[in-house]
């Protein structure tokens, strides 16, 4: 019995110290390899230089073994975002040459959901106009972060050929996309897809054509004052008669005004009624700081208030009325006190010295 | 033989800024911080700087401030690299003190006209 005993307890003993061993091996072994992959690292690096400023042909970096040349190949890839220009031209004919960019493409159609989110952000960075096609796929993946990625993706690679695709995704409720990211990819693309953007106006559901009214806005120009006001006057959809009007005030033509007014009216969604009052104040026509004055006294009180806050944005006419509206009786003196005390506040300190 | 000293924490732009200003005939002292820039600076008064924004310690606008400050480097011309392409940023930069300013991802090339181009007005 004491003899099972003390076998046991040796035995516990040397099966500590083997593991203790085995640690220290490995972490032995794991320091010296991480080292020598540092220095490899380093030599790497230094030879990827020397190509990217043409001092190292493609056939000298033939030489590389198989092992440093797939290291080789993610330095490579981690340089696409740091470079632009001839250096970036010559990493993309080299990661050509190596076929990354089939691999890739390969890649996106894989199984495994984070292999799929690497390849759309290295097609992304290398910016090639074939990486169009598989990201544009990608929209459509089974996972929603490698649709978001491919989104971004496609933002990055900036062609105007992507606009109907990233259209068609923020409709597609199956595949749903964040609206958001398609709208920065959407403005990173540019005037350049405006009018095949503009083209879909007249297909698709409410996501889409809530997303051209708010690009047009963000881009600002005058020429987009008619299709908005179409957009804020004839949409079944309220959200985009919402961001129609938003992106009338954005723009700033006063040939909005009429329809804005008309959203104003009481039978009108609140909603809707505060954003025409705001695109009204970032138009800036002082004939129209009467009507926004005369929603001071509505039943709603958050039109009210941002009625009131709209006129102290519109100059000294807008603070005249205000504070006409302040020393009345009415019922919007509250408010008109209130956006000319917060008007107060926002003013610059003076001081002497 | 006009000294360039470069401040990039990524490894990979401070060996490529290194490489093709060293390969333009160029002596470069290369660092990978801003406290390391700093230190460098007051030791071998370089010609020209060019300044990482995010940097560990030390921004490159911190150090910036600091040449400035410097009786001995604050006419020392110096250029900001960095990934932030904010107009903000380029004010800061420039409010700070900066030459020239160029953003990330950036052309070696025309990182080497710049360095030309500033030190032809100053050297």
């Amino acid at each position: 019995m004491r003899l099972a005993l003390v076998v046991s307890v040796l035995l516990l003993l040397v099966s500590i110290l083997l593991m203790l061993l085995a640690t220290i091996i490995f972490r032995f072994v794991r320091t010296k390899l991480e080292a020598r992959s540092a220095t490899y690292e380093a030599e790497l690096r230094t030879m990827l230089v020397r190509f990217l400023s043409e001092d190292l042909s493609l056939s000298e970096l033939r030489v590389l073994k198989k092992i440093h040349s797939s290291q080789f190949d993610e330095i490579s890839e981690a340089m696409l975002t740091k470079v632009k220009g001839r250096a970036k031209d010559i990493l993309v004919s080299f990661l050509y040459s190596r076929g990354a960019i089939d691999q890739a493409i390969t890649r996106t159609r894989k199984f495994g959901y984070l292999g799929r989110c690497k390849a759309a952000m290295f097609l992304g960075n290398v910016g090639i106009p074939e990486a169009r096609v598989p990201l544009e796929s990608m929209l459509r993946d089974r996972r929603r972060d490698v649709r978001t990625i491919a989104v971004r993706c496609l933002g990055q690679l900036g062609k105007p050929e992507s606009v109907p695709a990233l259209l068609s995704a923020v409709d597609d409720d199956e595949h749903p996309v964040p609206f958001g990211t398609v709208l920065v990819a959407l403005m990173r693309i540019g005037s350049s897809g405006k009018e095949l953007m503009k083209a879909g106006l007249n297909s698709g559901g409410g996501q889409r054509r809530a997303a051209i009214a708010e690009i047009l806005g963000m881009e600002g120009s005058t020429e987009d004052t008619p299709d908005l006001i179409s957009l804020l006057e004839n949409d079944p959809s309220f959200e985009v008669k919402v961001r129609s009007a938003r992106a009338l005030g954005r723009i700033g033509s006063p040939k909005a005004i009429p329809s804005l007014n008309k959203y104003l009216d009481s039978g009108q969604p609140t909603a809707l009624r505060i954003v025409c009052c705001g695109a009204l104040a970032a138009i800036g026509d002082r004939e129209t700081v009467p009507e926004i004055i005369s929603l001071l006294s509505d039943g709603n009180d958050q039109l009210a208030r941002a009625a009131a806050n709209a006129a102290s944005q519109m100059g000294p006419t807008g603070i005249k009325y205000l504070n006409l509206a302040a020393t009345s009786n009415s019922k919007g003196a509250s408010f008109a006190k209130e956006a000319l005390a917060r008007l107060a506040a926002q003013a610059p300190r003076i001081s002497q010295d | 033989m006009t000294t360039i000293l470069v401040a990039d924490d990524d490894p990979d732009i401070l060996e490529l800024v290194n490489y093709k200003l060293s390969q333009s005939g160029y002596a470069v002292i290369a660092v990978p911080d801003g406290k390391l820039a700093l230190e460098q600076a007051r030791e071998h008064h370089p010609d020209l700087m060019i300044l990482d924004v995010a940097m560990p310690f030390h921004s490159g606008i911190d150090v910036t401030l600091d040449i400035r400050k410097d009786p001995d480097l604050k006419n020392t011309p110096i250029i900001l690299l960095t990934a932030k392409s904010m107009e903000q940023d380029t004010e800061r930069g420039f409010a700070a003190g900066a030459t020239d300013y160029m953003t990330k991802p950036f052309s070696p090339r025309e990182l080497l006209s710049r360095v030309q181009a500033v030190l032809g007005r100053t050297v």
